[in-house]
């Protein structure tokens, strides 16, 4: 369900506010056709819903593709023209480089990179804001990143929400795994993000859907394990009005591309 | 820590080469008595993964806790999952690895070495409580904050405190708001979803607070699975209105009843549950107070009817008048 200043929305209707984008109609459809509410108090609330969930789905596709591999928190690797790794094994920018550079860098130099899921959905939705705001905006914003677990990040404001049915694309979802093996303790869980078409990309794993997803964490459990791994009922989303409003001098929405 | 072990008093005065240094030197010189030396109880864990490289070509002398301590390094290391040799029966197997990972975790969980120790003590740590499931929750707790307290890795034994599905843990948490200002400002984020804590004033009134709420929600607990791998803001339980409603104890996994129910509690959880979310926790916490305050009274009080319960509170909805 979708409410604009507190109206209800159409798909249609929907589709005539918000501008264009490969996935803007499987973005708003997903939000109408949800039993949970999806609330925008003013319209270019939902313009900048529908942009940043659609770079964030982008910048999952790119991640997906860049060859960085996943690693363990021991272990966790970076470009050191960018990055320092510290003690909990997290990316630390480095003083003087600039955050719109190095964040771009991951995706297009990944085979420099190793890390964790949990870090990998920070990395995809850090670019998703980049691509939204412009990199001079998200340079000031973002000027000492530290990329580790779902640690607080300045300026990436999050909440959990609980999910019905299914997420919406551009959510962070977690798969988990009851009965891992201690021989694949990597695969207790998986962080994803939701894409358009029921599917979703996890950090080490790719692109599926979900039954791809849970047999591929399955074939990771115990020997006589009785629980399947599931997909949890809640989503970790962006907090828009708080983002919106930090990054709103830097945004130049595009207009909708239907007549209004 | 025990000093009084040879290898023990080097590692914590002299460091990791000095004790390799004293163990080629012993065992040139006597290799029996360092042999001895290295199978005697006392020895602590640091010792045997500083000499890891060193011990394998006396294998077969060493002993059987010894030789799991070396599997277990080279499995997490490696990232394989050979298991010992010799014959034993299954309860032998198991009693030797579970001592081996207790023996792990005490002696060498305060120690720091670097990655690969952290990784070797945190995998120790996954099987003496998440499979074994007979770890001390304290000791993994005092863990936990001295990682934090060190800034060194601490993510995969909270995912370990956060997968117990029994809450005991959280009183062991909250003993933390009586220690230093890092300490408290961590066991706070850990108990963020206890409602109070981040308000609390100070460590008292944390501790009340954290109290209070175990005390009257501990039996009707839900585990969610969350972790710090599945959100910045973890969730690990959840208070089961409907339970805490009529009394009855729940188990925090299964979800299911561990109390007596009968027929007339099935009935009364079914036209509860139909309650709005926040109506629902006003009547639960009204039925908790008089359960506590006088149980014959409450006993009485339950078997009116749902509709009753609400007028007492002001409230009207369509689905009990």
């Amino acid at each position: 369900m979708l409410f604009i200043q507190g109206q209800p929305f159409s798909v249609e209707r929907a589709q005539t506010l918000a501008p264009s984008t490969p996935y803007s109609d499987a973005i708003i459809s997903s939000m109408v056709e949800n039993p949970d509410p999806f609330l925008f108090a003013y319209q270019d609330l939902f313009k900048f819903a529908v942009i940043l969930r659609s770079n964030i789905v982008d910048a999952a596709k790119a991640l997906s593709t860049s060859h960085a591999s996943f690693e363990t928190f021991y272990r966790t690797r970076g470009n050191p023209s960018y990055w320092t790794i510290s003690n909990e094994g997290g990316l630390q920018l480095r003083p003087s480089v600039r955050p719109s550079e190095a964040i771009m860098d991951i995706s297009n130099a990944g085979q420099h990179y190793g890390f964790e899921c949990a870090t990998a959905m920070e990395i995809v939705l850090l670019t998703g804001i980049l691509k939204t705001i412009g990199p001079d905006g998200f340079d000031q914003l973002y000027a000492n990143l530290y990329l580790w677990d779902w640690n607080d990040v300045p300026h990436l404001p999050l909440t959990i929400e609980p999910v019905t049915q299914h997420g919406v694309p551009g959510d962070v979802r977690y798969f988990k795994n009851p009965d891992v093996s201690p021989q694949h303790m990597a695969f207790q869980g998986e962080n994803v993000i939701v894409l358009p078409n029921e599917q979703y990309y996890g950090h080490g794993i790719g692109i599926g859907g979900k039954a791809f997803m849970i047999s591929h964490l399955n074939q990771a459990r115990r020997p006589g394990a009785e629980r399947s791994a599931y997909l949890m009922p809640r989503a970790t989303r962006i907090v828009l009005p708080a983002l919106y409003a930090s990054t709103e001098s830097f945004l130049q929405l595009p207009q909708p591309t239907l007549p209004v | 820590m025990t000093n009084q072990h040879p290898f023990n008093r080097i590692f914590n005065t002299n460091g990791v080469e000095a004790v390799r240094k004293k163990w080629l030197e012993e065992v040139k010189r006597q290799p029996n008595k360092a042999l001895e030396a290295i199978n005697h109880p006392e020895l602590e864990f640091p010792s045997l993964f500083v000499l890891k490289d060193e011990l394998n070509d006396h294998y077969h002398a060493l002993s059987r806790r010894n030789r799991i301590g070396l599997l277990h390094i080279e499995n997490v290391l490696t990232h394989t999952m050979k298991g010992l040799e010799d014959p034993c029966s299954p309860l032998e197997h198991y009693d030797d690895h579970l001592h081996c990972y207790k023996w792990i975790v005490t002696t060498g969980g305060a120690h720091l070495l670097n990655n690969d120790y952290n990784t070797v003590i945190d995998h120790a740590c996954t099987h003496l409580y998440k499979f074994y499931n007979e770890g001390q929750l304290e000791e993994l707790v005092n863990l936990i904050f001295h990682r934090y307290r060190n800034k060194t890795l601490s993510h995969y034994l909270l995912n370990i405190l956060f997968d117990c599905s029994s809450p005991e843990w959280i009183l062991l948490v909250a003993r933390f708001f009586y220690s230093s200002p890092t300490d408290r400002k961590f066991a706070r984020k850990l108990l963020h979803f206890i409602p109070g804590v981040n308000e609390a004033q100070n460590p008292e009134e944390a501790v009340n607070t954290v109290e209070a709420w175990y005390e009257n929600n501990a039996h009707y607990l839900l585990f969610t699975g969350e972790t710090h791998d599945t959100n910045h803001a973890p969730v690990p339980f959840v208070v089961h209105f409907p339970a805490k409603y009529i009394g009855k104890a729940l188990h925090p996994l299964t979800g299911k009843f561990i109390a007596p129910v009968s027929q007339q509690d099935v009935d009364r959880r079914m036209s509860f549950s139909q309650l709005q979310i926040e109506y629902q926790e006003l009547l639960a916490t009204t039925s908790q107070q008089k359960r506590k305050e006088n149980r014959a009274g409450w006993q009485q009080w339950i078997k009116k009817p749902l509709s009753t319960h609400l007028n007492e509170h002001n409230i009207r909805t369509s689905c009990c008048q």
